[in-house]
C-alpha cells in the first residue's frame, strides 16, 4: 500500500475538519441534573451555549432556519442503530458491552398498557421552586427537548424541537425567534380547561423563569421576550447565543398557561401542560399515576411506517419511588419495575441483575466531564493557591488505580469539565494524553511539595457530604498520605458541603455532584466556576491564563474557534489543575426486554434529562401482568 | 471459763463469712447468661484496647485486599468497597464505639444519681422542679432532638456525645429518687439525723452507698443503650469521626452493597447486636445479683 500523497493529506484533514466542525455544532445541552442546591448558587450563563442538533442547518452568519421536529439529525439507523462505536468508546469495556447500539431500535410500536417506571414523585409540581424538575416533562413540554428514539445517532444526537416549528437566529445571534405549532392544547383540566397554547403562554412561561424560578440563571442574559403574533415567539438577548435553544432545551423550561400560575394551588399540585400525558394522583417520594393525553399534539413522526401514530405510545405511566438500590434491584428483579436509572452504581450490581435476568436491556456511557468526582480546593487556603502543591496532589493520584478499585473499572480519568465532544473527540482522552501533572507519579509529586515548600508534606481537612466517606475519598486520602498530606474528611450533614461552597467556608471539598453548573457546554460551566468574581467560582480560582480562554469562548460564534478554545481550556486545567479532578462515572440504565426506545446515551437517559421521551417508549405483549400494549398496524 | 469456751463453740459453729473469689464464683454459677457476657464484655474490651496489635492492618488502608473480596481464609471478614480489611475495621471501631457509650453512660450515670440524690433527698419545691426539668427532658423524643442537634451544631461525635449524655440523664435520675424515697425513710438515715449528721453527710455516706447497687446496673444498661444510639446516629451519618465506627460501616454495607457484599452489613451488625445484649444481660444479672430483694431468684 502506497503512502497517501499530500493532497490526500489534505482532503483528509479538511474531512476531518468538517467533521470536527459539525460534531460540535451539534452538540447539546449537558443532560444531567446535579446538584439542585448548588445549582441554585451557580452564575448561570447563557450566552454561547450550545447549538441545537439542527444547528448544522443553522450556519453561523446571516438568519438561518431551523428544521421542523422530527426531521432529524438522524444517522438512518432504522430498527438497529449506529453504526460502529468511535475507537474511542470501544476502548472502555463497559461502554463496548453496553451501548446503546447493542438495543433493538425501532421496530413495531405497541400501544397502550402500563409503563413502570422508577422515579421520583417530587414533594409539590410548582415548577418555579422544585428540585427534581425532570419529573416534569411528561406532562409538559418545552420549546426543545433532549431526544431518545430510533432514527438518531446517539453518539452525535442533538436536542430536537418540541414546541417550535421553524427558528431563526440573527447574524449576530442576539436574536432568536421560534415560530410554533398551531394545534397544541394544554390538558383539559380547570382552569386551563384545553385553552390552545400560543406564543403568549411561551412568553409568560419564560418571563416566570427569569424573574421567579430557582432555575433563572441560564436564562440571565435574556434582555427581553416578544410574541409578535400568537405563533410566533423572540428572545433578544444580552450577549451573543451560538448555541441559545440548547438552553431553551434544558428541562427545567416547561410551557404552563397564566391561569393555572395564578392558581398557585393548582399550579403546586396539578400539572397542567401540553405534555403527553395527565397526572391524575401523586404522592411525594412514593408514587405518581398519570394517564395518556387523548389529545396530545405529537405523533411518532421518527418511526419508520409508523409516523402518524399518535403518541404516548402507553396508557399508563407510573412512576415510583425507591429509597434505596437493593428495594430497586429487587423491584428489576421481580419485574415490577420496567425501568429504572442507576447512575453511580458498581458494575457488578448491573451484572447482577443480568445475571437474575439475561434478557435486562442495560446501557452506560462514558460521562467523561459529566459526572465528576472532584476536589475543590479552596485557593484562599496558603498550600492551594500555589500551582505547585495542587500539581502535585494531581500527580500523587494513581487514577488508574482508583477508577478501577472505586468505579469497578466503570469510568474514566478526568482533568476537568471540558467535555470531550466539545473538544471535537469521539471519546474521552487517554488518561496518558492529559500531560505530566495527570500522571501518577508519587517522586514527582515530593519533589514538587519540596520545591514548594512542604517537604514534610501537611495536613488539612476537607468536607463531604454523604454519611459515609465513598471509595474514590478513601483512595484519595491514602495517595495524598503516602507523600505526606495528610487529609482529615469531616462529615457534614446533607447539605453541608453545598454551603460550606457557598459560603467559602471549607479548606477542601470532596465533591460527588456540588458545586455543579446547569449545562454542558464549557461556557455555561466554566465562566461561571472559574471566572474571576462569580458567586460559584466557590474554590475561589483566579487562573489568569483560564480567564483569557473563558472570555474568548464567551465571546466567539465561530464553532471551529470553540473547539480550538475548549482543547486550549482542557490543557491549561492539565497543567494549573485549578480544581481537582478526579474522574467521571459511567452512569447506567437498565429496562426490561419489553420496553422499547429507552437507553442511557451520553446525551441522554430519560430517568434524568431527558423525561420528555416517556411519549415515545412502548411496552410490548411480553410484559407481565397484560401490562402490554397492543401492536400497532403499519 | 466454761461460759467463754461455750461462746467460742457457739462462734466457730456459724457459718464462715464467704471470701470475695467465692462469691464471684457462687455468682457466676448462678447467672452463667450473665458470665458468658461478661466475658464477651471483656473480649471485646481487650480487642479495642489492643487493635493496633490484634488487627492486621490501620483503621484506614485501602487497597489492602481487592474490593469486595468475601469472607475467607486470609480475609477473615472479607473487604470492603476500597479494599480496606473489615476485620481490622471492625476491631478499630470497637474503640469509638465502645469508648462513646462508656462515657456517656458513666457521665449520664453519675448525672442521674446526683439528679436522683438531690430530687429525692430533699423533696418538696426542689423535687417539684427538678422532675419537671426531667419530666421535660423525657417527654422530647430522643432520636429527634439528637437528629437537630447534630444537624444545628455539627456531626462532631463530642456532641453526639453529649446530647447522649443528657439524654441518659432523666432516665435513671428518675429510678435512683424513687430508690432514695424509700432510704430516706430507713431507721438508719433518721438515727443518723438524729445525731445531728449534715444532709450532706447523710446523702453521702448513707443514702449514696444505698442506690449505689442501682446506679450501676443502670450504667451498665446505658452502656449498651448508648452504644445502640451512638451507632443509629452514625448509620445516619449523623456522626462524624476520622475513626471507623460500626454504625457508618453498616450503613454503607446496608444501603449500598447488601446484595453484593453482605458481610460488609452483617459484620459490623452482629458486632452491635452481640455487645448490645451482653451490655444488657449483664446489666440483668448484675441486678439481681445487686438487689437484695432479688437475690436468690434465678
Amino acid at each position: 500500500m502506497s503512502s497517501p500523497s499530500d493532497r490526500e493529506l489534505s482532503e483528509a484533514a479538511k474531512i476531518f475538519k468538517e467533521q470536527q466542525r459539525q460534531r460540535v455544532a451539534k452538540r447539546l445541552s449537558r443532560r444531567r441534573v446535579l446538584s439542585g442546591s448548588a445549582i441554585l448558587a451557580a452564575g448561570g450563563i447563557l450566552a454561547a451555549c450550545g447549538s441545537s442538533g439542527n444547528s448544522s442547518k443553522t450556519p453561523s452568519g446571516g438568519n438561518s432556519t431551523a428544521a421542523p421536529s422530527g426531521s432529524g439529525t438522524a444517522s438512518g439507523c432504522g430498527s438497529t442503530a449506529g453504526g460502529q462505536i468511535p475507537a474511542a468508546l470501544a476502548n472502555l469495556e463497559y461502554v463496548k458491552k453496553y451501548n446503546w447500539r447493542n438495543l433493538k431500535w425501532g421496530g413495531t410500536p405497541y400501544m397502550g398498557g402500563t409503563l413502570q417506571a422508577a422515579g421520583f414523585p417530587p414533594p409539590d409540581w410548582n415548577l418555579m421552586t422544585t428540585q427534581t424538575l425532570t419529573q416534569f416533562p411528561p406532562y409538559y413540554n418545552g420549546l426543545y427537548y433532549s431526544a431518545l428514539h430510533a432514527g438518531l445517532n446517539l453518539d452525535t444526537a442533538a436536542i430536537e424541537p418540541d414546541l417550535v416549528t421553524k427558528a431563526e437566529h440573527s447574524s449576530d445571534y442576539l436574536t432568536w425567534t421560534f415560530t410554533l405549532p398551531q394545534n397544541v392544547y394544554f390538558h383539559d383540566i380547570d382552569p386551563v380547561n384545553g385553552a390552545q397554547m400560543t406564543s403568549a403562554d411561551v412568553k409568560f412561561s419564560f418571563e416566570r423563569y427569569i424573574d421567579t424560578s430557582l432555575w433563572n440563571l441560564p436564562l440571565s442574559e435574556v434582555d427581553h421576550i416578544t410574541a409578535p403574533d400568537p405563533y410566533t415567539v423572540q428572545f433578544t438577548l444580552k450577549a451573543p447565543a451560538l448555541k441559545f435553544p440548547d438552553v431553551l432545551a434544558l428541562p427545567y423550561y416547561q410551557i404552563f398557561n397564566q391561569k393555572h400560575y395564578e392558581n398557585q394551588d393548582k399550579f403546586k399540585t396539578q400539572p397542567i401542560g401540553t405534555g403527553a400525558f395527565i397526572l391524575k394522583d401523586s404522592k411525594a417520594l412514593q408514587i405518581s399515576h398519570a394517564v395518556r393525553n387523548p389529545k396530545y399534539w405529537d405523533t411518532a413522526r421518527w418511526l419508520k411506517g409508523y409516523e402518524s401514530a399518535k403518541l404516548p405510545f402507553v396508557d399508563n405511566y407510573v412512576s415510583t419511588y425507591y429509597a434505596d438500590i437493593a428495594s430497586l434491584q429487587a423491584g428489576l428483579r421481580g419485574q415490577s419495575v420496567d425501568c429504572a436509572d442507576l447512575e453511580g452504581q458498581l458494575p457488578s450490581v448491573l451484572e447482577d441483575l443480568l445475571k437474575a435476568n439475561p434478557k435486562l436491556q442495560v446501557t452506560t456511557d462514558a460521562e467523561w466531564a459529566l459526572t465528576p468526582h472532584r476536589v475543590f480546593l479552596n485557593w484562599k487556603n496558603k498550600y492551594f493557591s500555589d500551582v505547585r502543591v495542587r500539581q502535585a496532589l494531581s500527580m500523587a493520584l494513581d487514577r488508574e488505580q482508583i477508577v478501577k478499585v472505586a468505579l469497578g473499572g466503570a469510568g474514566v480519568a478526568a482533568s476537568s469539565p471540558v467535555p470531550y465532544d466539545q473538544m471535537g473527540l469521539d471519546g474521552p482522552p487517554a488518561l496518558k494524553d492529559m500531560g505530566k501533572y495527570m500522571q501518577y507519579d508519587a517522586k514527582g509529586a515530593k519533589d514538587l511539595l519540596k520545591q514548594a515548600g512542604y517537604e514534610n508534606g501537611f495536613s488539612f481537612t476537607a468536607k463531604q457530604a454523604s454519611a459515609t466517606v465513598p471509595s474514590w475519598m478513601t483512595l484519595v486520602q491514602k495517595f495524598w498520605k503516602d507523600v505526606g498530606v495528610d487529609m482529615k474528611i469531616e462529615t457534614t450533614p446533607p447539605l453541608g458541603t453545598t454551603t460550606a461552597l457557598q459560603q467559602g467556608d471549607f479548606d477542601a471539598i470532596l465533591s460527588n455532584a456540588e458545586g455543579s453548573i446547569l449545562g454542558y457546554d464549557i461556557d455555561q460551566v466554566m465562566r461561571p466556576m472559574f471566572g474571576v468574581g462569580s458567586a460559584a467560582n466557590y474554590a475561589k480560582v483566579n487562573d489568569a491564563e483560564l480567564n483569557t480562554i473563558i472570555d474568548k469562548i464567551h465571546k466567539s460564534t465561530n464553532p471551529d474557534e470553540w473547539t480550538s478554545l475548549a482543547k486550549q481550556a482542557f490543557d491549561v486545567f492539565n497543567k494549573n489543575q485549578d480544581v481537582l479532578y478526579i474522574h467521571g462515572f459511567h452512569t447506567w440504565y437498565a429496562a426490561q426486554p419489553w420496553v422499547h426506545t429507552i437507553a442511557n446515551t451520553y446525551y441522554t437517559t430519560i430517568g434524568n434529562y431527558a423525561a420528555a421521551n416517556y411519549r415515545n417508549v412502548w411496552v410490548d405483549d411480553t410484559a407481565p401482568s397484560g401490562r402490554g400494549g397492543k401492536k400497532v398496524s403499519a | 471459763m466454761a461460759s467463754i469456751d461455750a461462746a467460742l463453740t457457739a462462734t466457730s459453729a456459724l457459718p464462715r463469712r464467704r471470701s470475695r473469689v467465692s462469691a464471684v464464683l457462687s455468682a457466676a454459677r448462678k447467672k452463667p447468661l450473665g458470665t458468658a457476657c461478661l466475658v464477651v464484655i471483656v473480649i471485646y474490651w481487650a480487642l479495642a484496647i489492643l487493635a493496633p496489635i490484634v488487627s492486621r492492618t490501620g483503621y484506614n488502608e485501602p487497597l489492602y485486599g481487592p474490593p469486595f473480596h468475601g469472607p475467607s481464609l486470609h480475609y477473615w471478614f472479607g473487604t470492603d468497597d476500597s479494599g480496606r480489611d473489615v476485620y481490622s475495621r471492625v476491631v478499630w471501631a470497637a474503640r469509638t464505639d465502645l469508648l462513646v457509650s462508656l462515657i456517656t453512660a458513666v457521665v449520664g450515670g453519675s448525672g442521674s444519681v446526683l439528679v436522683g440524690l438531690v430530687s429525692g433527698y430533699f423533696g418538696g419545691l426542689v423535687d417539684m422542679l427538678v422532675q419537671r426539668v426531667v419530666d421535660a427532658i423525657q417527654a422530647l423524643p430522643g432520636l429527634i432532638l439528637l437528629l437537630v442537634v447534630v444537624a444545628i451544631f455539627g456531626t462532631n461525635i463530642a456532641i453526639a456525645m453529649s446530647v447522649i449524655t443528657i439524654l441518659t440523664i432523666p432516665i435513671g435520675a428518675r429510678i435512683i429518687r424513687s430508690d432514695v424515697l424509700q432510704l430516706r425513710q430507713m431507721q438508719y438515715v433518721e438515727a443518723a439525723r438524729s445525731v445531728g449528721a449534715s444532709d450532706w453527710r447523710i446523702m453521702t455516706r448513707h443514702v449514696f452507698r444505698g442506690v449505689m447497687p442501682t446506679a450501676i446496673v443502670l450504667m451498665t444498661i446505658a452502656l449498651g443503650a448508648n452504644l445502640l444510639v451512638e451507632a443509629s446516629l452514625a448509620f445516619l451519618g449523623m456522626v462524624s469521626s476520622q475513626y471507623p465506627d460500626w454504625g457508618l460501616m453498616l450503613n454503607s454495607g446496608a444501603l449500598g452493597t447488601m446484595e453484593q457484599a453482605p458481610w460488609l452489613a452483617v459484620v459490623p451488625g452482629l458486632a452491635i447486636t452481640i455487645i448490645v445484649f451482653a451490655y444488657s444481660m449483664f446489666g440483668d444479672a448484675l441486678r439481681d445479683i445487686l438487689d437484695p430483694k432479688l437475690r436468690g431468684v434465678t
